[in-house]
C-alpha cells in the first residue's frame, strides 16, 4: 500500500506491527479507510482492535510500517492531525471532580468549530446529568459522555473505541442514529465492537482482526457472499442416534461443522438444507430436530475466528 | 490552542480546585485564622528594626504574620496541591486523553500552576484586608520584592513536588509523599513558632530547607530588608533567592527527565 497520503481515504495503515514484550499484539496489518464511510473493527478480546485504534490515534508508536490518518502520519505531524479527529477511549480520561457540562465546554472550546451542544446533549441523552460530576455517573453515563466529547469538535475522523458495550438497547440505537447522521454529513467513523449486529447494520466495512492479523475484510454482505455460506443447520445430538460430525462433513455442500456437548452446527452452501435432511432421514432420524436459517456475519466471524460457540459453550 | 481555550481550561480548574474543601480550608481558611489568633496574642510583641541610615522602626509581631503564613499556603500548593492534580491526571488517563485533543500536554500543567498561584494571590489578599481593617498592620518593605520573593518561593515548591511524584501514578502515595515532605519542613522552617528554640542539629536541618528560606525571605522583606540583609538562616536575602530558584532548576530538570504522562 502506498505512503502517498490519499484524497478518497481517510485511514491508510500498511504492514502495521506492534509488539508488546513477547506477545506480538499486531502483525503485518493492512488495510484502508475510504473516506464518509463507517468501518468497524471486530475481533475477539486480545485481537488486537485497541491496539490498532491506538495506533491509529496516535497514542502508540508502531514498530514498524505505516499509519496515515487524513493524510498525515498521527505521530510526526501530530499538530495538524489533532484537529482533524476525535477520540473517546475505553478508559476513562476525564477529572472524577469535573462535571459533565464542564468537560463539553471544555472540549468544545479546544476546536476549531464544535458541534451545536444542545443537540449533541440530547442526542446522546446526557441532560439528565449534566450538572453531575463525572465521578458519579454510571458506566453507561460515563460512556456517553466520552462518545460526546469525541464527536463535540466536528472532526474528520472519529475513532470509537467499543462505544456501544454497556449502553441499554435504546441508548445503543440513538447512538447509532446519532453516528449516522453525522457520517451522512460527511464525517468518517472507526470504530470497535463486540456487537456483530451493529456491525452488520450499520457499518460500510467489517475488518476482522484475529490474534493482530487480518482474518478478512470488506462490506457484510460481501463477506458474506465470498465466504460460500448460505445457511446454518443446528441439530441436537441427543436426537442424532449414532449420526456424528464426521458424517455430516461428508456432505458435499457442507462447508464446516462444528461439535458442542448439545449440538451440532453445520454451515454449508444452498444446498445445505436439503442435504442435511435427506442424510438425516436416510439415517432414520426425524427431520423435525432441524434447525436452519440464512448464514449472516457471526457465522463469518465464528468460522473466521472462533472458538467460542454462539451458544456459549466451549467447542 | 488559542486563547478561549487557555481561559477555558483555567476557570475549569479553577472550578476543579474549588471542589477541594481541604485545599480551599488549608490555602484561605487556616491562614486567616492562623493570622487572626496569633495576631491578637503573640502580635503585639514589638519588632524593632534598625535601617542602614542607623534609625530604628518599630514593628510588631502581627505585622509579619501573614507573611510568614503565605510562605507555607505556597508550600501547601507547590508541595501538595499541584502534584496531587497531576498524579489525578495521570492515575485517570487524562492527559493521555488531552494527548488526542489540540490542547499541547504542557497546558496541563501550566493551568494548574496559575490556578495555585492565584488563590495563593486571593489568601494574600484576604489577609491583608483583614489585617488591615482588624489588626492595623503596617508594611515596611518592597511590594516588588516580596512578589518576588512569593513566586521565586512558589516555583521552588511547585518544582519540588512535581519532580518527587514525577512517576506516582495513586493520588494516596502523592498525597503521602507530599505530606511528608510538607510536615517536618513546616515544623523546622519555624513558621509555625520559633526555631531559635530547636536544638541545633535541627536548626542546622532547617537551614537547607526550601520553606525555611521562603519564610525567612518572606518575613525579612515584609519588613523592609534588602538583597544584603541576613536572615536568621545566617545568609543575605540574595542568597536564599538564589538557593529557591537553584532548587527550581535542579527540580524542574529532574522532572523533564523523570515525568511520566501515563
Amino acid at each position: 500500500m502506498s505512503r502517498e497520503p490519499s484524497n478518497t481515504l481517510a485511514v491508510q495503515v500498511a504492514s502495521l506491527r506492534k509488539v508488546y514484550g513477547d506477545v506480538v499484539a499486531v502483525d503485518d496489518l493492512s488495510f484502508a479507510v475510504e473516506r464518509g464511510s463507517i468501518f468497524c473493527i471486530i475481533g475477539p478480546n486480545g485481537a488486537g482492535k485497541t491496539t490498532t485504534i491506538e495506533c491509529l490515534e496516535g497514542l502508540r508508536q508502531p514498530d514498524s510500517g505505516s499509519v496515515l490518518v487524513a493524510g498525515v502520519d498521527p505521530i510526526a505531524d501530530h499538530a495538524q492531525f489533532v484537529h482533524k479527529i476525535g477520540v473517546q477511549l475505553q478508559e476513562i480520561g476525564i477529572p472524577p471532580r469535573m462535571k459533565v457540562r464542564e468537560a463539553l465546554y471544555l472540549f468544545a472550546a479546544l476546536y476549531r468549530s464544535s458541534l451545536p451542544l444542545t443537540e449533541l446533549s440530547a442526542e446522546l441523552e446526557l441532560d439528565g446529568f449534566l450538572s453531575k460530576r463525572y465521578g458519579s455517573l454510571s458506566g453507561g453515563q460515563k460512556r456517553r459522555v466520552n462518545i460526546a466529547l469525541a464527536l463535540v469538535g466536528d472532526p474528520e475522523i472519529v475513532f470509537l473505541d467499543e462505544p456501544t458495550t454497556g449502553l441499554d438497547p435504546e441508548s445503543r440505537f440513538r447512538f447509532w442514529e446519532y453516528i449516522r447522521r453525522q457520517n451522512a454529513r460527511g464525517m468518517t467513523i472507526v470504530v470497535t465492537t463486540h456487537y456483530l449486529e451493529e456491525a452488520r447494520e450499520y457499518c460500510d466495512t467489517v475488518l476482522f482482526l484475529n490474534k493482530g492479523s487480518l482474518v478478512t475484510a470488506g462490506p457484510p454482505e460481501r463477506l458474506i457472499e465470498e465466504s460460500g455460506l448460505v445457511a446454518r443447520v443446528v441439530l441436537p445430538r441427543a436426537a442424532l442416534g449414532a449420526v456424528g460430525e464426521d458424517d455430516l462433513a461428508a456432505l458435499p455442500s457442507v462447508v464446516h461443522v462444528r461439535g458442542t456437548e448439545t449440538s451440532i452446527y453445520v454451515y454449508g452452501d444452498g444446498n445445505v438444507v436439503n442435504e442435511v435432511a435427506d442424510f438425516l432421514s436416510e439415517k432414520g432420524v426425524a427431520s423435525g430436530v432441524l434447525e436452519a436459517r440464512p448464514a449472516n456475519l457471526d457465522d463469518i466471524y465464528f468460522l473466521a475466528v472462533g472458538h467460542k460457540n454462539p451458544r456459549g459453550g466451549q467447542e | 490552542m488559542n486563547a478561549t481555550a487557555l481561559r477555558r481550561l483555567i476557570v475549569t480548574e479553577l472550578l476543579l480546585a474549588l471542589r477541594e474543601p481541604g485545599a480551599m480550608f488549608m490555602a484561605l481558611i487556616l491562614p486567616l485564622a492562623v493570622f487572626l489568633a496569633l495576631g491578637f496574642s503573640v502580635g503585639v510583641i514589638e519588632i524593632p528594626v534598625e535601617r542602614d541610615t542607623g534609625v530604628v522602626e518599630m514593628f510588631h509581631v502581627r505585622d509579619v504574620l501573614l507573611a510568614g503564613n503565605i510562605a507555607w499556603v505556597a508550600a501547601v500548593f507547590g508541595i501538595i496541591a499541584l502534584p496531587q492534580t497531576l498524579v489525578e491526571f495521570r492515575q485517570h488517563g487524562i492527559f493521555r486523553r488531552y494527548r488526542v485533543t489540540p490542547m499541547p500536554s504542557y497546558m496541563l500543567i501550566i493551568a494548574p500552576l496559575a490556578v495555585g498561584a492565584a488563590v495563593i494571590v486571593v489568601s494574600l489578599a484576604l489577609m491583608l484586608v483583614v489585617g488591615w481593617l482588624v489588626l492595623n498592620i503596617r508594611f515596611g518593605g518592597s511590594a516588588a520584592m516580596v512578589a518576588l520573593a512569593i513566586f521565586v518561593s512558589y516555583l521552588a515548591f511547585a518544582a519540588l513536588g512535581t519532580a518527587v511524584t514525577a512517576r506516582i501514578r495513586n493520588t494516596r502515595t502523592g498525597l503521602g509523599l507530599g505530606l511528608v515532605l510538607f510536615a517536618p519542613m513546616l515544623v523546622l522552617s519555624g513558621a509555625f513558632g520559633p526555631r531559635q528554640a530547636f536544638p541545633t542539629a535541627l536548626q542546622l536541618v532547617g537551614d537547607w530547607l526550601p520553606l525555611t528560606h521562603a519564610y525567612d525571605l518572606l518575613t525579612f522583606l515584609w519588613l523592609g530588608a534588602t538583597w544584603e540583609t541576613e536572615t536568621t538562616i545566617g545568609v543575605p536575602v540574595w542568597v536564599s533567592f538564589a538557593y529557591l530558584g537553584g532548587i527550581a532548576a535542579v527540580c524542574v530538570a529532574a522532572s523533564v527527565r523523570l515525568f511520566r504522562w501515563d
